[in-house]
């Protein structure tokens, strides 16, 4: 099972560090931190959970058990408010 | 320089694909059916020759260009596809202390983008005093599209632009902090000016910044004082206060990427030594043109009044409240940076 960001949402990085995702079909926004947003831009790019989870737990040195409970946590998060849908 | 919020919820939102604004820029921060809202405005084949954004925007006016209001996602959006210049350096300063006469000096440059004191990046800055607190998504939001209107007016909009330089509202200084996390890279240069000729000088001819009752939020974090205490400061004071927190503010925030110059240091070798910090080595001509933009009044868009310094004259006007309140709220901070300038 796949999850992909929807559409009608777009994101706007701020050098690296966070960003904003904006929802163009009602106009809200959300603020993504570094994290977020490099779970974000793993979805973009057609990543996996798994994926993610290995990367985020390469990079930010923390265990993938830790990480890919972290991933699933904003994928749950990011599916309650229609940012993106599982396939 | 306005620092208010333009309300006008009458004004309708244009569903248009971000693509189809190329060489439209950003020209207004508005509230359209009760949401962030950008107008944009035609101008392709437009520079931008007049000393203040909006002279050029007047002119181009007349020429009936089209316009457009859209939501705020459009200008995010439209950054991703935009191939405008990034800046070669920005310009902040005191007010009334010479930075117009730089941006002239950017200006003589061939195939350059001078963009002065748009009310657009002025209004997006002045969200900051008011509406994005630190680390909230708000100012997270503010802050991109800060960035995503300076990418859009730095459009080649004639198609030769090579250069980009962006001059702010005096009251943007207070907010050097986050114009650096933004561009943490780009040349910053600080212009300022001894406070009671400053004070002397907005007293004269008050501008909008000074006038609390416009935005009182705004004004009461520009000033540093509480709103209900706006109206019980005299012009002096209020002035003062405000010129001693943009020198702290450059003071705290100084870094290698800055370079502070005082009015009184204003010459022809200043600019060019400025032009030189922002990465431009000025050719014959264009050190001709600066020569001859150091010597004409700055403000004039005829280009025919000459300059005549007046710090004399201005110090001699000064009432006793000037003097008292520039050395209470001012000076102190602006001794701080001139002691910067020395130790450079």
């Amino acid at each position: 099972m796949t999850v992909a960001p929807i559409k009608d949402v777009v994101y706007t990085d701020f050098q690296g560090t966070g960003g904003i995702l904006v929802d163009l079909k009602t106009k809200q926004y959300y603020q993504l931190n570094e994290t977020g947003s490099l779970i974000w831009r793993g979805l973009q790019k057609g990543h996996t959970v798994d994926d993610i989870a290995v990367e985020m737990s390469t990079i930010y040195e923390v265990t993938p058990e830790h990480a890919k409970k972290s991933v699933e946590t904003l994928v749950s998060n990011l599916e309650m408010r229609k940012l993106v849908s599982r396939a | 320089m306005p620092v208010h919020q333009s309300i006008n919820s009458s004004v309708h939102l244009a569903d248009i694909r971000p693509e189809s604004l190329k060489l439209w820029c950003p020209v207004d921060a508005v509230i359209a059916e009760d949401q962030p809202a950008i107008e944009w405005m035609d101008l392709h084949g437009i520079d931008f020759r007049e000393p203040f954004f909006n002279e050029t925007l007047a002119r181009v006016e007349l020429e009936k260009r089209g316009r457009v209001v859209t939501a705020f996602d459009a200008l995010l959006q439209f950054e991703k596809m935009c191939d405008g210049l990034s800046p070669s350096g920005f310009i902040l300063h005191s007010s009334r202390c010479g930075s117009t006469v730089v941006a002239n000096a950017c200006r003589a440059v061939k195939n350059s983008v001078v963009i002065a004191e748009a009310p657009v990046i002025d209004k997006l800055i002045t969200r900051f005093f008011t509406d994005g607190p630190s680390g909230s998504a708000k100012e997270l939001l503010y802050k991109l599209l800060l960035r995503a209107t300076v990418t859009a007016l730095g459009q080649r909009l004639k198609g030769d632009e090579c250069h980009y330089f962006v001059k702010l509202a005096c009251t943007s200084t207070l907010q050097i902090h986050r114009l650096r996390s933004i561009w943490p890279d780009v040349p910053f240069v600080f212009l300022y000016r001894n406070p009671v000729e400053t004070i002397v000088s907005n007293l004269r001819s008050i501008p909008e910044w000074m006038r609390a009752e416009v935005n009182p939020g705004a004004a009461a974090a520009i000033v540093g004082v509480d709103e209900a205490q706006l109206t019980s400061l005299g012009a002096e004071e209020y002035c003062a206060r405000s010129l001693g927190r943009f020198f702290a503010s450059v003071d705290a925030n100084f870094d290698s990427r800055m370079r502070l110059l005082n009015y009184e240091q204003l010459s022809f070798d200043s600019l060019i030594e400025i032009l030189n910090f922002f990465g431009i080595e000025p050719t014959v001509d264009e050190a001709d043109a600066v020569r001859k933009v150091s010597r004409l009044y700055s403000k004039d868009s005829t280009n025919m009044r000459v300059f005549e310094g007046d710090s004399s004259q201005k110090r001699s006007a000064a009432s006793r409240e000037t003097y008292l309140a520039a050395e209470r709220w001012a000076e102190e901070s602006y001794d701080r940076l001139n002691a910067r300038v020395l130790s450079c």
